[in-house]
């Protein structure tokens, strides 16, 4: 869209109010979202419709939030989570189910979840080891945080080209379209989950433009891919 | 950057809440959910017509809020304002995502309120420039804005549901824009 639409201040402010107002598609949408990181005036122009057009808000119904909202909220703020250095904790090591769990061939994933586990020792969480497809070493592990989260980590070093991203999906059991929890950050570990049927749930990890795929769907290679379950 | 006097008329405004929020006050952004919250539940379920869709777009957006209240600037727009776009924005971008999914009961069509809409707008200062505009436009291009704005639907969708040529819809909604930025020209 831009680049066909590069053609002027009045094409662009129609082109901001389209987008505030919400008639873009997906794939429409999503150039919008990238050309608005190096088009001030674009910016700008969404920032006048958003005001402009917010009054229209006020005559939608009210409507109340499923109880619960708030303090999920509560909990997610940033600031909130303390995420510890990865260290092999004392109760890690005590923990017998742990080891039970964990063979020798997997040292290495041991190792991860080690980490993840000294995290909230105590319960038991939904895990995903993702791997390569064709192969048994693990490259991520996942896990499911209480507040609905998961967090990833990589096993090693990842190699990602300079012009494309990581993008972690969701696969619920008995769907083919994958949803999207965001892009993996470069150092990062916290991805904010969608609400999805979490037990029968499969993670993949695809291979993006920068800033994550434009179309709300894999348009890249499935590079990695795991089955979330129970890990005590 | 903030002007308190501006904004704190009452300690629930939001744009006290929200300078509350931007000094960390986690009691602000409680209060600024108890007294907004139903308000822009009510428009993401609009937008995403699913509850679950609707409850992580309000999620998504009071941690944007908390994050963001520091950038909130009184100058370029009500606090209202603000909120209801960072609301949209990330209702939006769920509803795009999941078009092609089915995860859920789908809410039953929305009923047309469109023209009725004009005389529920807020009887603001800020909404009066934009009924008064809205009023001038003709019926059709009024109710476009007006629908695509309150449900966030794409063209293609407002074209099927108003069984208008897709084109007839793009440029009814072009010029019912373009005539809304002359009239709301400073």
């Amino acid at each position: 869209m831009s680049g066909v639409h590069d053609d002027g201040p009045d094409d662009r402010d129609m082109r901001a109010a389209e987008y505030v107002l919400g008639v873009l598609d997906g794939a429409e949408r999503a150039a919008v979202d990238r050309a608005l990181l190096s088009e001030p005036g674009l910016a700008a122009a969404v920032q006048e419709w958003e005001t402009l057009l917010a009054p229209i808000a006020t005559a939608i119904a009210p409507a109340s939030p499923p109880a619960g909202l708030l303090e999920r909220i509560l909990a997610d703020l940033p600031g909130g989570v303390v995420v510890r250095p990865p260290s092999m904790a004392r109760r890690v090591w005590r923990s017998t189910s742990f080891w039970r769990a964990t063979t020798a061939a997997a040292m290495a994933v041991a190792a991860g979840f080690a980490a993840l586990a000294y995290l909230e020792p105590a319960a038991p969480r939904l895990t995903a080891v993702l791997t390569a497809a064709g192969s048994s070493g693990a490259v991520f592990l996942a896990q499911v945080q209480a507040d609905g989260s998961i967090l990833i980590r990589p096993t090693g070093q990842v190699a990602v080209a300079p012009a494309k991203d990581l993008e972690l999906w969701a696969l619920a059991k008995g769907t083919t379209v994958p949803v999207s929890l965001g892009v993996l950050p470069e150092s990062g570990r916290h991805v904010q989950a969608r609400a999805f049927d979490t037990p029968a749930t499969k993670l993949l990890i695809s291979m993006e433009p920068k800033g994550g795929s434009p179309t709300g769907a894999p348009t890249g290679p499935v590079v990695y891919a795991g089955q979330l379950a129970p890990f005590r | 950057m903030y002007d308190a006097s501006v904004t704190s008329e009452t300690p629930d405004h939001p744009g006290s809440l929200l300078q509350r929020c931007a000094g960390g006050d986690r009691l602000a952004l409680r209060r600024l959910y108890e007294t907004q919250g139903d308000r822009l539940y009510g428009i993401a379920l609009r937008i995403t017509r699913q509850q679950a869709l609707a409850s992580d777009a309000v999620h998504d957006a009071f941690i944007n809020v908390w994050r963001r209240a520091g950038q909130f600037d009184p100058a370029r727009g009500s606090a209202e304002a603000w909120l209801v776009s960072i609301v949209r924005n990330r209702a939006l971008d769920l509803a795009r995502r999941n078009a092609r999914e089915v995860t859920g009961v789908e809410m039953p069509e929305q009923e047309d309120d469109a023209e009725d809409a004009l005389s529920r707008l807020s009887r603001s200062r800020e909404a009066e420039a934009l009924r008064r505009c809205l009023g001038e436009l003709d019926e059709e291009k009024r109710k476009l804005v007006i629908l695509a704005f309150m449900d966030g639907i794409t063209h293609t969708e407002l074209a099927a549901r108003l069984r208008l040529p897709l084109g007839t819809v793009k440029s009814s909604i072009r010029r019912g824009l373009q005539g809304l930025r002359r009239c709301l020209q400073p």
